[in-house]
C-alpha cells in the first residue's frame, strides 16, 4: 500500500527526486565551507597580522551561508511537495481497499477505528515523507563529509570518531526501540479516543435524557490518561537523549582538544592553533547532524507505528469480487439453492431454498435476528454464501458491477439514511446522471412530492447532520424514492414499514403495488401486515423456509384484498387532512 | 509526579494561559530548568575558548599545560550541569503539554455535553472529531515549542547579548541591529499564515466529515453501487487539503533564509571588525572564537524566534477552531443538571398547554397541544408519518425549548434542574453503546437484580439468556452485534430500570412482534405504579392498555379519549385500528 504509493509518486515525479539528490550533495558540500573559510581567516590572518582580505572572507562567509539556506528553502518544499503526494496516495490507495472490504468487515469494526486509520495514522506517516526520510539522509550524508575534512584536517584524531560511533549507536538504539514501542500504543489510544467521541458523540440524546454527562466524562478520563502514560513515556525518553549527547559531545570535543594538542612532545609539530579551532568546530558541527538523527527518531518511530497499522489494515482480507459481465435472463427471477451462512461460527442460514418468478411479489416473514437481513444481503450480491447458489434473472448478484447492480436492483434497508446533501442527492446518492424528472417521479410515486415542494428549497433543500427537517417517517419515504428511482428490475424491501404508521403504509404500499408490474419483489418483514398484496408468502425459522403459501391461504380467509380496500379507502378519506399524492 | 485526578479545563477554559498554569509546579520547575540551562549555557563556549588560548600559551610562550587541562575539564563539567537543568526544562514543559492536550479534549467533551440538544443537532461528529484530535495536538505542540523557545532563545539570546557586550560593547550594538528587524518580518505575514492554516485545518476536517459519513453508510452505499462516487469526493476532498497543507508549508519555510539572513548579517561585522582586534593584540583567538559562536547561535536562535512567531499564526486558527466548540453562547443555562437520585420524588401530574414546538430554522411541527395525565396512567400517541409524534416526544423530554407550557407538578420541564432525572426519554434512533448489556441497560447506576426486573419486563430475558456471555455481552457499535428488536427492547429496559417518574417511550415496538408487544404492554400496565408512561406508536392494537389515546395530525391534536371510545367514533383512529386489528387477527391463527 505505502510501497506502490512510492512507487507511483517516484515514477511519475523521478526528475524531481534527482533534482533533489543533487541538492542535497550540493548542499552538503557547502556545509563545509564556512569552517574552511574560518580556518583560513585564522591561520592566513590572525595568525599572521595580515588583516588585508578579511573584509572579503567575511563576505564570502555570509554568502556561503545564503545559499546553504536557500538550498535548505528549496529542499524543504520539494520535500514536502513530495511527501504529500506520497500521502495522498496512500489515503486514495486505503480508501480504494476500504470499498472492497466485506461488509463483514464494517459490522465488526468500529468507524472511530476506521477512520483513525485513514486520518492521523497516515498523518503520522506524513513527516517521514516530507522531511524525515531526506533529512536522515541529508544528515547522514553530512556526517560522512565531517567526517571527511576532519580526515583532511587531523587525520590522527579519526580512530576517536571511530571509538565514539558505536557508542552513540547503541544510545540511539536504545532510544528508538523504546520510543517504538510506545508509539504503537498511543497510535492505538488515538483510535480509541476516536471511537469514544463517535460513540458518545452520536448517542448524544440518549447520554442527556439520561443525564449521562457526568458519566461520558468520567469514561473519557480513562483512555484519556491512557493516552497521557503512553505519551509521557515517550516524552521523557526524549527528553534526556539530547542532554545525554550534548554532554557526550562536550566529552569528546575536550578529548579531541586534548589529543590534538597532545600530538607529539611540543606544539611545533602538533596541530595549528587554527586547526585546533576547526577541530572543535567540526566535532561540534559532527554532532549536530546526529542529534537532528535522534530528533528524527521521535517523528520516525510515530511514522514506523503509524505504517504498522497501515500495514495491518493492509492485510485485512478484501472481498475478491470477479466482475463478469452477464446476460439478464428475463424469463427468469430470484433463484436459492440451498443456502447456508454462519457469521463468526454462528449458523444462521443453513438450507434455504427459494424460487421466485419474475414479476412475482413474494415476502419472507420471520422473528428478528432469524438472518432475514443477511438473506437479503446474499440476494443483493453483498457477501456470498458459505454453501449453495443465488442467482438473480439467472446471473451471480456477487460479480456485479456497482453500476449494474443498481440498475438491477432497487433496495430499501432496514434502517433509512440521510445523507449530507440535498433531497435531490439524497434520493440520487450523488448520481448526476439521473433527471430531475425521474426524481420527481420517483418521489411522487412514494407520496414525498408534495412535502419537498413546500420545503424551503424543495429539491434542493439541504438535509443531513445538522438539517433536521424530515420525520423519521418521511426519511423511509424518501429512501423508497432512492430505491425507485433507477427503475430497477427487482426491488428488495427489508422491513419497509417499520416506523411508519398504518395511514402512511397503505401509501406505501399502494405506492409499491404501482411501480410492481414487471418487476419481480422479495420483501422481508417481521409482521403479517407487511405481507399485503404478496402472492406467496415464506415463514421463516431458525434459518429455514418453515411455510409457504399465498397470504390468502395462510391467512385462511380471502379477506386480505378486501382489509387492504379498507385501509386504502381509510386514506382517501382523509385526503382532505393529509395531501394525497398518489 | 503521579496524578490521579481528573482531566479538566482550568477555570477559565478560553484562556490558553490558564492550561499552561494549571500546573504551576511543573512550571515554574521547568522554567527554572530553561533559566539555569540558559544562562550557563554561556559558560561552555567561554571555558572552550580559554582552553584554547591556553593551549596558544603553552605552544607559543611554552607556558604551563595545567590551566589548558583545568579549563578542558570546566567545559566538560559545565556542559554536564546545564544539561542537566536542560533535561528538566524538556521534561517537564512536555509533560505540560502533553496534559494540556488530555485537558483540552476533555473540556471540548465536556462543552459539548453541556451544549443543549437544539445547538448539539448541527453539530457534525467527523468536525468535532478533527477538532479534538488534529487541532488540540497543533495547538499544543505549539504551546510547547513557544516555551521552550522563550528559554532557548529569549533567554539564551539575552545571556549571550550580556556576554557580547562584556566582551565589546560596540560591536555587539551593531551587530545586533538586524535582529529585531527579522522578527518584525515575521509579524508582516501573519495575517496569510492565519488564513492559510484555517483553510488547511477546514479542508481536513471536511476530508474527516465525509469520510466519517461513508463508512457509517458503507452498506446502503455498496448496495446501490454507489462507493466509487463516494471515493471521487473524497479524492477532491483530499486533494484541496494536500493544496491548502502546501501553500502553508510554502509560505512558513519561504521565510526561513530571509530570517537566517537577516540574522546573520552582523557576521560581516564581526569577522572584520574582530579581526582587527584580534590582529591589533585586543582579542585573543580564543575570545574570537568564542564570541563567533555566541553571535552565530544568536542569530540562528533569532531565525526560530521569527519562525515561532509563524507557527503562533498557525496555531491561532488551530485555537480558533477549538474556541468555538468552548464557549457557550448562553453560559448560565449551560451548566447540565446534575442528576441527584435524591431529587426524583413522586409526581402527581404532567400539565401539557398551548404547546407548540419547531425544529432549528423550520416550521412549527406542533402547534397548540394541551392535555393532562395523572401519575399511573399509560397514554397512548399516534398518528400519520409527519403528524409531530417525534416533536412531541422530544418536546416533553425537556431537552429542546419549547413554546407554551410543559410542566411536572407546575416545574417546567426545559433544562430544569428540579425536574432532572424524572423523565426517561427513549428517542427513535433506539441507540445504545458499543459496551455490554448490563451497561446499556444499568447505566452502571443499578444492580444486577434491578437490571433483570426490567429486562424482565422488557421481555429481554430470553434473549439476555441466549447471549454468549449472557449480561455482559458487548453490543458492538450501533449495536452491530444484536437484531433491531433486541435493541429497541434494551432501551426499553433502560428506560425502566431508571428511577425516572415519567417514561416518554417513542416508537418502542416497531421491531418488535406483536405477542412481544402485548407481553410488554401487560407488564408495563401491571408495573406502573405512580409513574406516568407516554406510548408514541402507529400500532394501535396495544392501546387497549392504555387509560387514554391522543390522536395527532399535522402537528395538532385532534381526537382524543380512552380507545374503547375512539374505536367506536367515527374518524381516522377507528378506520386505522380496524384495518389493523383485522391484520393482527390473522396473525394469531
Amino acid at each position: 500500500m505505502i510501497k506502490s504509493a512510492v512507487t507511483k509518486v517516484f515514477k511519475k515525479f523521478w526528475w524531481i527526486y534527482i533534482i533533489l539528490l543533487v541538492m542535497i550533495i550540493a548542499s552538503m558540500g557547502l556545509q563545509l565551507l564556512p569552517a574552511l573559510l574560518l580556518r583560513d581567516i585564522v591561520d592566513n590572518h590572525f595568525s599572521t597580522k595580515l588583516f588585508e582580505g578579511v573584509w572579503r572572507l567575511a563576505i564570502y562567509y555570509l554568502a556561503v551561508m545564503a545559499v546553504i539556506n536557500i538550498a535548505e528553502f528549496l529542499k524543504t518544499i520539494v520535500t514536502t511537495w513530495l511527501g504529500q503526494q506520497t500521502l495522498l496516495e496512500v489515503r486514495n490507495n486505503m480508501a480504494a481497499r476500504l470499498l472492497k472490504l466485506p461488509i463483514s468487515y464494517f459490522a465488526k469494526t468500529p468507524v472511530g477505528e476506521v477512520m483513525s486509520r485513514l486520518t492521523t495514522d497516515v498523518g503520522a506517516i506524513n513527516t517521514l515523507f516530507s522531511a524525515g526520510i531526506i533529512n536522515v539522509l541529508t544528515d547522514m550524508l553530512k556526517i560522512f563529509g565531517l567526517v571527511g575534512s576532519l580526515y583532511i584536517l587531523a587525520p590522527q584524531l579519526l580512530w576517536l570518531v571511530a571509538v565514539c560511533f558505536p557508542l552513540i549507536l547503541f544510545l540511539s538504539n536504545f532510544f528508538r526501540k523504546r520510543i517504538f514501542m510506545l508509539e504503537k500504543k498511543v497510535r492505538i489510544c488515538i483510535a480509541d479516543i476516536y471511537t469514544f467521541i463517535q460513540e458518545w458523540l452520536k448517542g448524544i440524546q440518549t447520554v442527556k435524557a439520561y443525564n449521562m454527562e457526568e458519566q461520558g466524562k468520567d469514561d473519557f478520563q480513562k483512555p484519556l490518561h491512557t493516552h497521557l502514560k503512553n505519551i509521557n513515556g515517550i516524552s521523557k525518553y526524549d527528553s534526556w537523549f539530547p542532554c545525554v549527547m550534548q554532554t557526550f559531545k562536550a566529552l569528546i570535543i575536550a578529548l579531541a582538544v586534548f589529543f590534538a594538542a597532545q600530538n607529539g612532545t611540543s606544539f611545533s609539530i602538533g596541530l595549528s592553533i587554527g586547526t585546533l579551532v576547526a577541530v572543535a568546530d567540526l566535532i561540534g558541527r559532527l554532532f549536530s547532524p546526529i542529534e537532528a538523527l535522534a530528533k528524527q527518531f521521535q517523528t520516525i518511530q510515530q511514522a514506523m507505528a503509524g505504517i504498522e497499522r497501515i500495514k495491518e489494515f493492509s492485510k485485512i482480507p478484501i472481498e475478491i469480487r470477479e466482475i463478469k459481465s452477464q446476460k439478464l435472463n428475463m424469463k427468469k427471477g430470484i433463484e436459492l439453492e440451498n443456502i447456508h451462512f454462519a457469521y463468526d461460527n454462528k449458523k444462521v442460514l443453513h438450507g434455504i431454498n427459494l424460487i421466485i418468478k419474475p414479476g412475482n411479489k413474494e415476502v419472507l416473514v420471520g422473528r428478528s435476528g432469524e438472518g432475514k437481513t443477511t438473506l437479503m444481503n446474499l440476494v443483493a450480491g453483498l457477501t456470498v454464501p458459505l454453501k449453495g447458489t443465488v442467482r438473480v434473472c439467472g446471473i451471480d448478484p456477487f460479480a456485479l458491477s456497482p453500476n449494474e447492480r443498481r440498475k438491477l436492483f432497487g433496495i430499501v434497508p432496514q434502517m433509512p439514511q440521510v445523507f449530507n446533501g440535498t433531497v435531490r442527492d439524497n434520493i440520487t446518492l450523488r448520481d448526476n446522471s439521473i433527471s430531475q424528472d425521474d426524481v420527481i417521479e420517483a418521489a411522487k410515486l412514494v407520496g414525498l412530492d408534495d412535502t419537498i415542494k413546500v420545503m424551503p428549497k424543495g429539491y434542493l433543500t439541504q438535509l443531513g447532520e445538522g438539517e433536521s427537517s424530515l420525520s423519521s417517517g418521511e426519511i423511509q419515504l424518501m429512501s423508497l424514492a432512492r430505491a425507485v428511482v433507477l427503475k430497477p428490475k427487482v426491488l428488495l424491501l427489508d422491513e419497509p414499514t417499520s416506523g411508519i404508521d398504518a395511514y402512511t403504509e397503505a401509501k406505501v404500499f399502494k405506492a409499491i403495488h404501482q411501480i410492481s408490474q414487471g418487476r419481480t419483489i422479495l420483501s422481508i418483514s417481521h409482521r403479517i401486515s407487511g405481507i399485503i398484496d404478496a402472492s406467496c408468502v415464506h415463514m421463516l425459522t431458525k434459518g429455514k423456509i418453515v411455510e409457504s403459501g399465498t397470504a390468502n391461504q395462510l391467512a385462511k380467509s380471502n379477506g386480505w384484498y378486501s382489509s387492504y380496500k379498507r385501509m386504502e379507502d381509510a386514506g382517501w378519506k382523509f385526503t382532505e387532512i393529509t395531501p394525497e399524492s398518489i | 509526579m503521579k496524578k490521579t485526578t481528573n482531566f479538566a479545563p482550568p477555570e477559565k477554559k478560553l484562556k490558553l494561559r490558564a492550561y499552561i498554569f494549571k500546573y504551576p509546579k511543573e512550571f515554574w520547575l521547568q522554567a527554572g530548568g530553561g533559566i539555569l540551562y540558559n544562562t550557563l549555557i554561556v559558560s561552555g563556549p567561554i571555558f572552550l575558548g580559554k582552553a584554547i588560548d591556553a593551549a596558544a600559551n603553552v605552544k607559543n610562550l611554552g607556558a604551563s599545560y595545567s590551566p589548558f587541562y583545568l579549563y578542558l575539564i570546566l567545559f566538560v563539567i559545565s556542559t554536564a550541569l546545564f544539561q542537566v537543568a536542560r533535561y528538566f526544562k524538556r521534561w517537564y514543559m512536555r509533560d505540560i503539554a502533553n496534559r494540556m492536550k488530555c485537558d483540552m479534549r476533555a473540556g471540548l467533551l465536556e462543552t459539548a455535553f453541556n451544549r443543549k440538544m437544539s445547538e448539539l443537532d448541527t453539530e457534525k461528529v467527523g468536525d468535532m472529531m478533527s477538532r479534538m484530535i488534529g487541532d488540540v495536538d497543533q495547538v499544543c505542540r505549539v504551546v510547547q515549542i513557544t516555551i521552550t523557545e522563550i528559554w532557548d532563545a529569549c533567554l539564551l539570546m539575552i545571556s549571550y547579548f550580556v556576554a557580547c557586550m562584556i566582551y565589546t560593547p560596540s560591536i555587539t550594538l551593531l551587530a545586533i541591529i538586524p535582529i529585531p528587524l527579522t522578527i518584525l518580518a515575521a509579524q508582516l505575514i501573519r495575517h496569510p499564515l492565519y488564513r492559510l492554516s484555517l483553510h488547511s485545518r477546514e479542508s481536513a476536517s471536511n476530508v474527516n466529515v465525509h469520510l466519517q459519513h461513508t463508512i457509517s453508510s458503507i452498506t446502503l452505499l455498496r448496495l446501490f453501487g454507489r462507493e466509487e462516487s463516494e471515493h471521487k469526493k473524497l479524492t477532491q476532498l483530499m486533494k484541496k487539503q494536500l493544496k491548502w497543507g502546501i501553500l502553508t508549508t510554502l509560505l512558513q519555510n519561504a521565510m526561513i533564509p530571509i530570517y537566517i539572513l537577516s540574522a546573520s548579517l552582523g557576521l560581516i561585522l564581526i569577522v572584520g571588525m574582530g579581526g582587527k582586534l584580534v590582529i591589533n593584540g585586543q582579542w585573543t583567538i580564543g575570545t574570537f572564537t568564542a564570541y563567533l559562536t555566541m553571535f552565530s547561535a544568536m542569530a540562528v536562535r533569532t531565525n526560530m524566534v521569527a519562525r515561532v512567531f509563524n507557527m503562533w499564526h498557525g496555531a491561532k486558527a488551530s485555537w480558533d477552531r477549538i474556541l468555538i466548540k468552548l464557549s457557550t453562547k448562553n453560559n448560565a443555562s449551560n451548566q447540565p443538571n446534575e442528576l441527584k437520585e435524591e431529587n426524583i420524588t413522586e409526581i402527581k401530574n404532567l400539565k401539557v398547554e398551548n404547546l407548540s414546538f419547531s425544529f432549528t430554522n423550520s416550521t412549527k411541527v406542533l402547534d397548540d397541544i394541551s392535555f393532562n395525565v395523572l401519575a399511573g396512567q399509560i397514554i397512548g400517541i399516534t398518528g400519520p408519518v409527519g403528524s409531530g409524534k417525534s416533536a412531541l416526544a422530544q418536546a416533553l423530554s425537556g431537552l429542546y425549548p419549547y413554546e407554551g407550557k410543559a410542566q411536572i407538578d407546575g416545574l417546567d420541564i426545559f433544562n430544569n434542574s428540579e425536574v432532572s432525572g424524572k423523565i426517561a426519554y427513549m428517542d427513535s434512533d433506539h441507540f445504545v453503546f458499543s459496551r455490554d448489556v448490563r451497561f446499556n441497560i444499568g447505566l452502571e447506576r443499578k444492580s444486577e437484580e434491578e437490571i433483570l426486573v426490567s429486562s424482565n419486563d422488557a421481555a429481554l430475558t430470553k434473549d439476555i439468556e441466549e447471549f454468549d456471555e449472557g449480561l455482559l455481552t458487548k453490543l458492538g457499535e450501533r449495536g452491530q452485534r444484536i437484531s433491531g428488536g433486541q435493541r429497541q427492547r434494551i432501551c426499553l429496559a433502560r428506560a425502566l430500570a431508571s428511577n425516572a417518574k415519567i417514561l416518554i417511550l417513542d416508537d418502542p415496538f416497531s421491531a418488535i412482534d406483536i405477542n412481544l408487544e402485548e407481553q410488554i404492554m401487560s407488564s408495563l400496565k401491571k408495573d406502573i405504579g405512580n409513574r406516568i408512561i407516554l406510548l408514541f406508536s402507529h400500532r394501535l392494537m396495544t392501546f387497549s392498555y392504555c387509560n387514554q389515546v391522543m390522536v395527532l395530525e399535522k402537528g395538532r391534536l385532534i381526537q382524543k379519549g380512552p380507545h374503547e371510545t375512539l374505536v367506536n367514533t367515527k374518524g381516522l383512529y377507528k378506520d386505522i385500528f380496524e384495518a389493523q386489528c383485522f391484520m393482527g387477527g390473522e396473525e394469531n391463527d
